[in-house]
Protein backbone atom coordinates (compact mmCIF):
# COMPACT_ATOMS: atom_id res chain seq x y z
CA UNK A 1 0.00 0.00 0.00
CA UNK A 2 1.01 3.75 -1.00
CA UNK A 3 1.52 6.79 1.42
CA UNK A 4 -1.02 7.98 -0.83
CA UNK A 5 -3.75 5.47 -0.50
CA UNK A 6 -3.16 5.08 3.66
CA UNK A 7 -3.73 9.02 3.65
CA UNK A 8 -6.73 8.83 1.69
CA UNK A 9 -8.23 5.84 3.22
CA UNK A 10 -7.25 7.53 6.76
CA UNK A 11 -9.59 10.80 5.25
CA UNK A 12 -12.25 8.60 4.33
CA UNK A 13 -12.24 7.17 7.51
CA UNK A 14 -12.80 10.36 9.99
CA UNK A 15 -15.32 11.64 7.62
CA UNK A 16 -17.22 8.17 8.20
CA UNK A 17 -16.69 8.28 11.70
CA UNK A 18 -17.76 11.48 11.86
CA UNK A 19 -20.64 11.15 9.82
CA UNK A 20 -21.16 8.48 12.26
CA UNK A 21 -22.37 10.47 15.12
CA UNK A 22 -26.04 11.37 14.92
CA UNK A 23 -25.49 15.27 15.80
CA UNK A 24 -23.17 15.18 12.38
CA UNK A 25 -23.72 19.03 10.80
CA UNK A 26 -20.38 19.72 8.82
CA UNK A 27 -21.92 18.93 5.21
CA UNK A 28 -20.28 22.35 3.74
CA UNK A 29 -16.86 20.82 5.20
CA UNK A 30 -17.84 17.43 3.66
CA UNK A 31 -19.00 18.80 0.66
CA UNK A 32 -15.72 20.44 -0.30
CA UNK A 33 -13.79 17.36 0.56
CA UNK A 34 -15.07 15.11 -1.47
CA UNK A 35 -15.02 18.04 -4.65
CA UNK A 36 -11.88 18.69 -3.91
CA UNK A 37 -10.43 15.25 -5.46
CA UNK A 38 -12.41 12.46 -7.30
CA UNK A 39 -10.17 10.12 -5.53
CA UNK A 40 -11.62 11.33 -2.53
CA UNK A 41 -15.70 9.77 -3.21
CA UNK A 42 -14.47 6.70 -4.38
CA UNK A 43 -12.19 6.06 -1.18
CA UNK A 44 -15.25 7.08 1.20
CA UNK A 45 -17.60 4.77 -0.43
CA UNK A 46 -15.36 1.78 -0.17
CA UNK A 47 -14.96 2.56 3.73
CA UNK A 48 -18.76 3.03 3.95
CA UNK A 49 -19.07 -0.62 1.86
CA UNK A 50 -16.82 -2.24 4.51
CA UNK A 51 -18.48 -0.98 7.87
CA UNK A 52 -21.75 -2.11 6.19
CA UNK A 53 -20.11 -5.85 5.15
CA UNK A 54 -19.04 -5.99 8.75
CA UNK A 55 -22.50 -5.13 10.17
CA UNK A 56 -23.75 -8.74 10.36
CA UNK A 57 -20.78 -9.71 12.09
CA UNK A 58 -20.90 -7.15 14.63
CA UNK A 59 -24.87 -7.90 15.58
CA UNK A 60 -23.84 -11.35 15.60
CA UNK A 61 -21.04 -10.71 18.33
CA UNK A 62 -21.55 -11.74 21.98
CA UNK A 63 -22.45 -9.20 23.94
CA UNK A 64 -20.36 -8.76 27.08
CA UNK A 65 -21.29 -6.49 29.72
CA UNK A 66 -19.90 -3.29 29.80
CA UNK A 67 -18.33 -2.50 32.78
CA UNK A 68 -18.24 1.14 33.12
CA UNK A 69 -16.37 3.47 35.56
CA UNK A 70 -18.71 6.06 35.70
CA UNK A 71 -22.42 5.65 36.66
CA UNK A 72 -25.03 6.23 34.03
CA UNK A 73 -26.49 9.12 33.51
CA UNK A 74 -29.36 8.62 30.98
CA UNK A 75 -32.09 6.53 30.55
CA UNK A 76 -31.34 4.99 26.60
CA UNK A 77 -28.00 3.48 28.13
CA UNK A 78 -29.47 2.02 30.85
CA UNK A 79 -31.76 0.19 28.71
CA UNK A 80 -29.27 -0.66 26.46
CA UNK A 81 -27.07 -2.25 29.39
CA UNK A 82 -29.69 -4.23 30.57
CA UNK A 83 -29.71 -6.13 26.93
CA UNK A 84 -25.99 -7.07 27.64
CA UNK A 85 -26.21 -8.51 30.07
CA UNK A 86 -28.47 -10.74 29.31
CA UNK A 87 -26.61 -11.59 25.93
CA UNK A 88 -23.64 -12.34 28.25
CA UNK A 89 -25.40 -14.65 30.27
CA UNK A 90 -26.19 -16.99 27.12
CA UNK A 91 -22.98 -16.73 25.81
CA UNK A 92 -21.46 -18.07 29.34
CA UNK A 93 -23.76 -21.27 29.39
CA UNK A 94 -22.91 -22.05 25.93
CA UNK A 95 -19.77 -22.18 26.65
CA UNK A 96 -20.17 -23.98 30.02
CA UNK A 97 -21.82 -27.01 27.69
CA UNK A 98 -18.90 -26.82 25.55
CA UNK A 99 -16.31 -27.38 28.27
CA UNK A 100 -18.14 -30.30 29.19
CA UNK A 101 -18.68 -32.16 26.62
CA UNK A 102 -14.71 -31.68 25.51
CA UNK A 103 -13.84 -32.91 29.04
CA UNK A 104 -15.73 -36.07 28.65
CA UNK A 105 -13.71 -37.74 26.15
CA UNK A 106 -9.87 -38.54 27.04
CA UNK A 107 -8.01 -39.33 23.65
CA UNK A 108 -6.59 -42.63 23.55
CA UNK A 109 -4.68 -42.26 20.04
CA UNK A 110 -3.15 -44.75 18.00
CA UNK A 111 -1.52 -44.98 14.67
CA UNK A 112 -2.18 -47.12 11.12
CA UNK A 113 0.65 -46.82 9.03
CA UNK A 114 1.35 -48.58 4.85
CA UNK A 115 4.20 -48.72 3.41
CA UNK A 116 4.78 -47.59 0.07
CA UNK A 117 2.77 -49.38 -2.63
CA UNK A 118 1.00 -50.93 0.35
CA UNK A 119 -2.64 -50.99 0.35
CA UNK A 120 -5.24 -51.29 3.54
CA UNK A 121 -8.41 -51.00 4.54
CA UNK A 122 -9.70 -50.58 8.20
CA UNK A 123 -13.15 -49.87 9.28
CA UNK A 124 -13.65 -47.47 12.71
CA UNK A 125 -17.56 -46.52 13.64
CA UNK A 126 -19.54 -45.73 11.21
CA UNK A 127 -16.18 -45.37 8.89
CA UNK A 128 -14.42 -47.47 6.41
CA UNK A 129 -11.05 -46.39 5.45
CA UNK A 130 -8.81 -47.17 2.67
CA UNK A 131 -4.93 -46.11 2.95
CA UNK A 132 -3.02 -45.63 0.03
CA UNK A 133 0.67 -46.52 0.21
CA UNK A 134 2.81 -44.21 1.96
CA UNK A 135 0.00 -43.12 4.26
CA UNK A 136 -0.38 -42.46 8.08
CA UNK A 137 -3.67 -42.13 9.84
CA UNK A 138 -3.75 -41.32 13.66
CA UNK A 139 -7.30 -42.74 15.42
CA UNK A 140 -8.58 -42.52 18.70
CA UNK A 141 -9.90 -45.70 20.45
CA UNK A 142 -12.18 -43.51 22.63
CA UNK A 143 -13.56 -41.48 19.40
CA UNK A 144 -14.26 -43.65 16.73
CA UNK A 145 -16.10 -40.41 14.48
CA UNK A 146 -12.69 -38.48 14.62
CA UNK A 147 -9.38 -39.49 12.06
CA UNK A 148 -6.44 -37.51 11.71
CA UNK A 149 -4.24 -37.94 8.35
CA UNK A 150 -1.00 -37.10 9.25
CA UNK A 151 0.62 -37.64 5.29
CA UNK A 152 -0.15 -39.62 2.40
CA UNK A 153 -3.96 -40.07 0.83
CA UNK A 154 -7.60 -42.28 1.65
CA UNK A 155 -10.56 -43.08 0.64
CA UNK A 156 -13.57 -42.54 3.44
CA UNK A 157 -16.76 -44.48 2.90
CA UNK A 158 -19.00 -42.50 5.55
CA UNK A 159 -22.52 -43.33 6.98
CA UNK A 160 -24.16 -40.52 7.89
CA UNK A 161 -24.75 -40.31 11.52
CA UNK A 162 -26.23 -37.32 12.51
CA UNK A 163 -25.70 -37.32 16.44
CA UNK A 164 -21.83 -37.95 15.21
CA UNK A 165 -20.65 -36.62 12.12
CA UNK A 166 -17.09 -37.96 11.37
CA UNK A 167 -14.34 -35.23 10.74
CA UNK A 168 -11.28 -35.94 9.16
CA UNK A 169 -8.18 -33.75 10.45
CA UNK A 170 -5.74 -32.39 7.43
CA UNK A 171 -3.19 -30.23 9.11
CA UNK A 172 -4.77 -27.38 10.62
CA UNK A 173 -7.93 -28.20 8.63
CA UNK A 174 -10.95 -30.14 9.37
CA UNK A 175 -13.26 -32.46 6.69
CA UNK A 176 -16.63 -33.09 8.04
CA UNK A 177 -19.18 -35.95 6.39
CA UNK A 178 -22.61 -35.48 5.61
CA UNK A 179 -22.88 -39.10 4.51
CA UNK A 180 -20.30 -39.88 1.96
CA UNK A 181 -17.31 -41.69 -0.05
CA UNK A 182 -14.88 -38.75 -0.37
CA UNK A 183 -10.64 -38.58 -1.15
CA UNK A 184 -8.45 -36.96 1.53
CA UNK A 185 -4.43 -36.80 0.38
CA UNK A 186 -1.70 -34.95 2.45
CA UNK A 187 1.63 -34.02 0.92
CA UNK A 188 3.58 -31.96 2.93
CA UNK A 189 0.74 -28.96 4.33
CA UNK A 190 -0.72 -29.47 0.97
CA UNK A 191 -3.88 -30.70 1.10
CA UNK A 192 -6.82 -32.48 -1.61
CA UNK A 193 -10.14 -33.35 -1.11
CA UNK A 194 -12.28 -34.53 -3.49
CA UNK A 195 -16.03 -36.01 -3.15
CA UNK A 196 -17.45 -39.05 -4.63
CA UNK A 197 -20.48 -39.14 -3.02
CA UNK A 198 -22.96 -37.33 -0.92
CA UNK A 199 -21.24 -33.95 0.53
CA UNK A 200 -18.68 -32.98 2.76
CA UNK A 201 -17.87 -29.58 4.55
CA UNK A 202 -14.50 -28.43 4.93
CA UNK A 203 -13.25 -26.54 7.77
CA UNK A 204 -16.84 -26.59 9.33
CA UNK A 205 -15.50 -23.87 11.90
CA UNK A 206 -13.21 -22.04 9.32
CA UNK A 207 -14.57 -20.98 5.50
CA UNK A 208 -17.12 -24.07 5.92
CA UNK A 209 -16.67 -24.77 2.17
CA UNK A 210 -19.45 -27.47 1.36
CA UNK A 211 -18.37 -29.94 -1.66
CA UNK A 212 -20.57 -32.23 -3.47
CA UNK A 213 -19.92 -35.37 -6.38
CA UNK A 214 -17.33 -34.38 -8.37
CA UNK A 215 -15.70 -31.19 -6.48
CA UNK A 216 -12.68 -31.31 -5.95
CA UNK A 217 -10.42 -28.96 -3.11
CA UNK A 218 -6.51 -28.13 -3.28
CA UNK A 219 -5.20 -26.09 -0.39
CA UNK A 220 -1.70 -25.49 -0.26
CA UNK A 221 -0.10 -25.18 2.96
CA UNK A 222 1.54 -22.12 2.02
CA UNK A 223 -1.26 -19.62 0.53
CA UNK A 224 -4.20 -18.59 1.41
CA UNK A 225 -6.24 -19.51 -1.43
CA UNK A 226 -8.45 -22.69 -1.74
CA UNK A 227 -9.12 -24.18 -5.49
CA UNK A 228 -12.15 -25.78 -6.59
CA UNK A 229 -12.24 -28.17 -9.93
CA UNK A 230 -14.47 -30.37 -10.96
CA UNK A 231 -13.24 -34.49 -10.96
CA UNK A 232 -15.03 -37.21 -12.43
CA UNK A 233 -16.88 -39.12 -9.58
CA UNK A 234 -15.80 -42.43 -10.92
CA UNK A 235 -12.42 -41.74 -10.85
CA UNK A 236 -12.55 -40.95 -7.37
CA UNK A 237 -9.99 -43.04 -5.10
CA UNK A 238 -9.03 -44.89 -8.55
CA UNK A 239 -6.16 -45.36 -6.92
CA UNK A 240 -7.30 -48.51 -4.98
CA UNK A 241 -7.45 -50.12 -8.84
CA UNK A 242 -3.94 -48.55 -9.50
CA UNK A 243 -5.90 -46.13 -11.86
CA UNK A 244 -4.77 -42.58 -11.52
CA UNK A 245 -6.58 -39.65 -12.80
CA UNK A 246 -6.30 -36.19 -13.44
CA UNK A 247 -7.85 -32.58 -14.78
CA UNK A 248 -5.17 -30.14 -15.42
CA UNK A 249 -3.04 -31.59 -11.88
CA UNK A 250 0.34 -30.65 -11.99
CA UNK A 251 3.36 -33.31 -12.50
CA UNK A 252 4.53 -32.94 -9.04
CA UNK A 253 1.27 -34.00 -7.78
CA UNK A 254 1.22 -37.10 -10.10
CA UNK A 255 4.97 -37.63 -9.13
CA UNK A 256 4.00 -37.80 -5.72
CA UNK A 257 0.22 -40.19 -6.05
CA UNK A 258 2.96 -42.22 -8.14
CA UNK A 259 5.50 -42.63 -6.09
CA UNK A 260 2.49 -43.39 -3.29
CA UNK A 261 1.01 -46.10 -5.51
CA UNK A 262 4.13 -48.08 -6.67
CA UNK A 263 6.25 -47.46 -3.87
CA UNK A 264 9.40 -46.35 -6.26
CA UNK A 265 10.36 -43.09 -5.59
CA UNK A 266 9.06 -40.33 -9.17
CA UNK A 267 9.84 -36.54 -8.87
CA UNK A 268 8.90 -34.24 -11.16
CA UNK A 269 12.15 -32.08 -12.05
CA UNK A 270 11.85 -28.03 -11.37
CA UNK A 271 11.32 -27.11 -14.88
CA UNK A 272 8.56 -29.57 -15.43
CA UNK A 273 6.76 -29.66 -11.79
CA UNK A 274 4.03 -27.05 -12.63
CA UNK A 275 3.33 -28.74 -16.06
CA UNK A 276 0.05 -29.59 -16.30
CA UNK A 277 -1.52 -33.42 -17.06
CA UNK A 278 -4.93 -34.23 -18.09
CA UNK A 279 -5.60 -37.73 -18.38
CA UNK A 280 -5.79 -41.37 -16.48
CA UNK A 281 -2.77 -43.83 -15.87
CA UNK A 282 -3.01 -47.49 -15.43
CA UNK A 283 0.27 -48.38 -13.54
CA UNK A 284 -0.83 -52.57 -12.64
CA UNK A 285 1.65 -54.60 -13.66
CA UNK A 286 5.61 -54.21 -14.93
CA UNK A 287 6.93 -51.50 -12.65
CA UNK A 288 9.50 -50.60 -14.25
CA UNK A 289 8.31 -50.93 -18.10
CA UNK A 290 5.51 -48.79 -17.02
CA UNK A 291 7.89 -45.81 -16.02
CA UNK A 292 10.34 -46.67 -18.97
CA UNK A 293 7.28 -46.05 -20.88
CA UNK A 294 5.39 -43.12 -18.94
CA UNK A 295 7.65 -39.98 -21.03
CA UNK A 296 5.09 -40.30 -24.21
CA UNK A 297 1.86 -40.21 -21.52
CA UNK A 298 2.80 -37.21 -19.54
CA UNK A 299 4.91 -35.06 -22.29
CA UNK A 300 7.85 -35.15 -20.66
CA UNK A 301 11.44 -37.31 -20.39
CA UNK A 302 12.26 -40.07 -17.89
CA UNK A 303 15.69 -40.42 -16.30
CA UNK A 304 16.13 -43.60 -14.36
CA UNK A 305 18.45 -42.11 -11.66
CA UNK A 306 19.80 -44.11 -8.49
CA UNK A 307 17.14 -44.49 -6.46
CA UNK A 308 14.82 -42.89 -7.96
CA UNK A 309 12.96 -41.65 -11.46
CA UNK A 310 12.96 -38.31 -12.22
CA UNK A 311 10.58 -36.52 -15.05
CA UNK A 312 12.61 -34.58 -17.10
CA UNK A 313 11.71 -31.70 -19.69
CA UNK A 314 11.58 -33.82 -23.04
CA UNK A 315 14.85 -33.81 -24.47
CA UNK A 316 13.88 -32.40 -28.02
CA UNK A 317 12.46 -29.54 -26.39
CA UNK A 318 15.33 -28.43 -24.55
CA UNK A 319 17.24 -24.59 -25.63
CA UNK B 1 -44.05 17.09 5.47
CA UNK B 2 -44.06 20.31 7.92
CA UNK B 3 -43.91 23.48 5.99
CA UNK B 4 -40.34 24.59 8.10
CA UNK B 5 -38.67 21.24 6.04
CA UNK B 6 -40.18 21.79 2.47
CA UNK B 7 -39.38 25.77 2.82
CA UNK B 8 -35.48 24.92 3.92
CA UNK B 9 -36.03 22.25 0.98
CA UNK B 10 -35.81 24.84 -1.50
CA UNK B 11 -33.84 27.62 -0.20
CA UNK B 12 -31.66 25.07 0.14
CA UNK B 13 -31.79 23.35 -3.44
CA UNK B 14 -28.09 24.54 -5.52
CA UNK B 15 -26.95 23.35 -1.84
CA UNK B 16 -28.37 19.81 -1.92
CA UNK B 17 -27.99 19.60 -5.39
CA UNK B 18 -23.75 20.14 -5.31
CA UNK B 19 -23.76 17.91 -2.42
CA UNK B 20 -25.35 15.12 -4.51
CA UNK B 21 -22.93 15.54 -7.37
CA UNK B 22 -20.34 15.53 -5.40
CA UNK B 23 -21.26 12.53 -3.72
CA UNK B 24 -21.54 10.56 -6.82
CA UNK B 25 -24.94 10.71 -8.37
CA UNK B 26 -23.26 12.85 -11.58
CA UNK B 27 -25.35 13.83 -14.04
CA UNK B 28 -28.40 12.51 -12.02
CA UNK B 29 -28.22 14.70 -9.55
CA UNK B 30 -31.59 16.47 -10.49
CA UNK B 31 -33.39 13.06 -10.83
CA UNK B 32 -32.40 12.62 -7.30
CA UNK B 33 -32.55 15.56 -6.08
CA UNK B 34 -36.31 15.17 -6.68
CA UNK B 35 -36.32 11.56 -5.20
CA UNK B 36 -35.31 13.17 -1.80
CA UNK B 37 -38.09 15.67 -2.48
CA UNK B 38 -40.51 13.11 -2.61
CA UNK B 39 -39.22 10.79 -0.21
CA UNK B 40 -39.04 13.63 2.27
CA UNK B 41 -42.76 14.45 1.36
CA UNK B 42 -44.35 11.44 2.33
CA UNK B 43 -42.53 10.46 5.01
CA UNK B 44 -44.34 11.10 8.58
CA UNK B 45 -41.64 13.64 10.12
CA UNK B 46 -42.04 14.89 13.60
CA UNK B 47 -40.51 18.31 14.69
CA UNK B 48 -36.96 18.44 13.11
CA UNK B 49 -34.28 19.59 15.57
CA UNK B 50 -31.96 21.08 12.67
CA UNK B 51 -33.95 20.52 9.24
CA UNK B 52 -31.14 21.75 6.91
CA UNK B 53 -28.87 18.78 8.60
CA UNK B 54 -31.78 16.36 8.34
CA UNK B 55 -32.28 16.93 4.96
CA UNK B 56 -28.26 16.47 3.94
CA UNK B 57 -28.79 13.24 6.43
CA UNK B 58 -31.87 11.83 3.55
CA UNK B 59 -29.78 13.03 0.86
CA UNK B 60 -26.19 11.28 2.55
CA UNK B 61 -28.80 7.85 2.81
CA UNK B 62 -29.83 8.14 -0.49
CA UNK B 63 -26.70 8.13 -2.03
CA UNK B 64 -25.96 4.80 -0.02
CA UNK B 65 -29.11 2.78 -1.11
CA UNK B 66 -28.15 3.81 -4.67
CA UNK B 67 -24.32 2.31 -4.39
CA UNK B 68 -25.43 -0.22 -2.58
CA UNK B 69 -28.10 -1.43 -5.06
CA UNK B 70 -25.53 -0.71 -7.82
CA UNK B 71 -23.26 -3.15 -6.62
CA UNK B 72 -25.58 -6.14 -5.63
CA UNK B 73 -26.83 -5.66 -9.29
CA UNK B 74 -22.65 -5.96 -10.82
CA UNK B 75 -22.90 -9.41 -8.09
CA UNK B 76 -25.90 -10.82 -9.50
CA UNK B 77 -25.43 -10.64 -13.25
CA UNK B 78 -21.93 -12.35 -12.38
CA UNK B 79 -23.85 -15.32 -10.74
CA UNK B 80 -26.23 -15.28 -13.69
CA UNK B 81 -23.33 -15.30 -16.54
CA UNK B 82 -22.12 -18.32 -13.96
CA UNK B 83 -25.43 -20.21 -14.22
CA UNK B 84 -25.34 -20.20 -17.88
CA UNK B 85 -21.71 -21.27 -18.00
CA UNK B 86 -21.56 -25.58 -19.22
CA UNK B 87 -20.65 -27.76 -15.92
CA UNK B 88 -20.09 -30.76 -17.93
CA UNK B 89 -17.91 -33.00 -16.14
CA UNK B 90 -14.16 -32.55 -16.58
CA UNK B 91 -14.99 -28.67 -17.46
CA UNK B 92 -13.57 -26.40 -14.61
CA UNK B 93 -15.64 -24.12 -12.70
CA UNK B 94 -12.25 -22.72 -10.69
CA UNK B 95 -13.43 -18.59 -11.26
CA UNK B 96 -16.93 -19.31 -9.93
CA UNK B 97 -15.53 -21.60 -6.83
CA UNK B 98 -13.22 -19.18 -6.48
CA UNK B 99 -14.94 -16.54 -6.13
CA UNK B 100 -17.54 -17.87 -3.28
CA UNK B 101 -13.71 -18.57 -1.36
CA UNK B 102 -12.44 -15.60 -1.65
CA UNK B 103 -15.61 -13.84 -0.10
CA UNK B 104 -15.45 -16.65 2.46
CA UNK B 105 -12.06 -15.37 3.35
CA UNK B 106 -12.67 -12.18 3.28
CA UNK B 107 -15.48 -12.60 5.87
CA UNK B 108 -12.66 -15.19 7.67
CA UNK B 109 -10.44 -12.12 7.56
CA UNK B 110 -12.91 -9.64 8.54
CA UNK B 111 -14.46 -11.51 11.73
CA UNK B 112 -10.53 -12.01 12.63
CA UNK B 113 -9.50 -8.49 12.30
CA UNK B 114 -12.70 -7.69 14.86
CA UNK B 115 -11.76 -10.36 16.88
CA UNK B 116 -7.58 -8.77 17.12
CA UNK B 117 -9.22 -5.82 17.91
CA UNK B 118 -9.77 -6.34 21.78
CA UNK B 119 -12.89 -6.53 23.53
CA UNK B 120 -13.50 -2.72 24.37
CA UNK B 121 -12.15 -1.85 20.54
CA UNK B 122 -14.94 -3.92 19.24
CA UNK B 123 -17.57 -2.82 21.62
CA UNK B 124 -16.93 0.28 21.16
CA UNK B 125 -16.82 0.13 16.95
CA UNK B 126 -20.19 -2.12 17.80
CA UNK B 127 -21.84 0.80 19.48
CA UNK B 128 -20.69 2.94 16.47
CA UNK B 129 -22.25 0.81 14.10
CA UNK B 130 -24.90 -0.80 15.16
CA UNK B 131 -25.99 0.93 18.35
CA UNK B 132 -25.40 4.41 16.65
CA UNK B 133 -23.95 6.12 19.53
CA UNK B 134 -21.69 9.11 19.76
CA UNK B 135 -18.22 9.06 20.42
CA UNK B 136 -18.98 10.89 23.76
CA UNK B 137 -21.89 8.47 24.50
CA UNK B 138 -19.98 5.12 23.75
CA UNK B 139 -16.49 6.66 26.22
CA UNK B 140 -19.38 7.56 28.74
CA UNK B 141 -20.91 3.96 28.33
CA UNK B 142 -17.70 1.92 28.45
CA UNK B 143 -15.90 4.74 31.28
CA UNK B 144 -13.12 5.13 29.18
CA UNK B 145 -12.14 8.86 27.53
CA UNK B 146 -13.13 10.06 24.35
CA UNK B 147 -10.00 10.04 22.87
CA UNK B 148 -9.17 6.51 23.42
CA UNK B 149 -12.77 5.74 21.82
CA UNK B 150 -12.06 7.90 18.49
CA UNK B 151 -8.40 5.98 18.48
CA UNK B 152 -10.59 2.64 18.74
CA UNK B 153 -12.62 3.75 16.23
CA UNK B 154 -9.83 4.80 13.60
CA UNK B 155 -8.12 1.30 14.83
CA UNK B 156 -11.38 -0.76 14.19
CA UNK B 157 -11.94 1.21 10.66
CA UNK B 158 -8.54 0.32 9.16
CA UNK B 159 -8.31 -3.14 10.23
CA UNK B 160 -11.40 -4.05 8.52
CA UNK B 161 -10.03 -1.97 5.33
CA UNK B 162 -6.46 -4.09 5.80
CA UNK B 163 -8.32 -7.26 6.12
CA UNK B 164 -10.69 -6.43 2.80
CA UNK B 165 -8.01 -4.92 0.81
CA UNK B 166 -5.75 -8.03 1.40
CA UNK B 167 -7.11 -10.03 -1.55
CA UNK B 168 -3.37 -11.73 -2.69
Amino acid sequence: MTDRHNSLRDEAIEWVIRLGDPAFGDWEGFTAWLEADPAHLAAYDAVVAAGEAVDPSLRALPQTPATPTRPETTMPERKARARWAAGGLIAAAIVGGLGWTAMNLRPAPYAIETGPGEHRIVSIGTATIALNGDTRLRLDHHDPHVATLERGEALFDVRHDEEHPFAVRVGDDEVQDVGTRFDVTREGEDVRVAVAEGSVVYNPRGEAVHLGPGQQLAAAGDASTLHLTRTAVADIGGWREDRLSYEQAPLATVAADLSRGLGIDVEAAPDVAHQRFTGVIAYGGDKTRFLAGLGPLLDVGVEHGHQRWLLIRKPESRP
Amino acid sequence: MSDGLQAIFLANQPTLLRFLTARGAGTDAEDLLQELWLKISTAATGPVANPLSYLFRAAENLMRDRYRATRQATLRDIAWDESQSPASPGVSDTPAGERVLIAREELARVEAALEALGERAREAFRLHRIEGLAQRAIAAQLGVSLSTIESDMRRAYRAIMDAREDRE
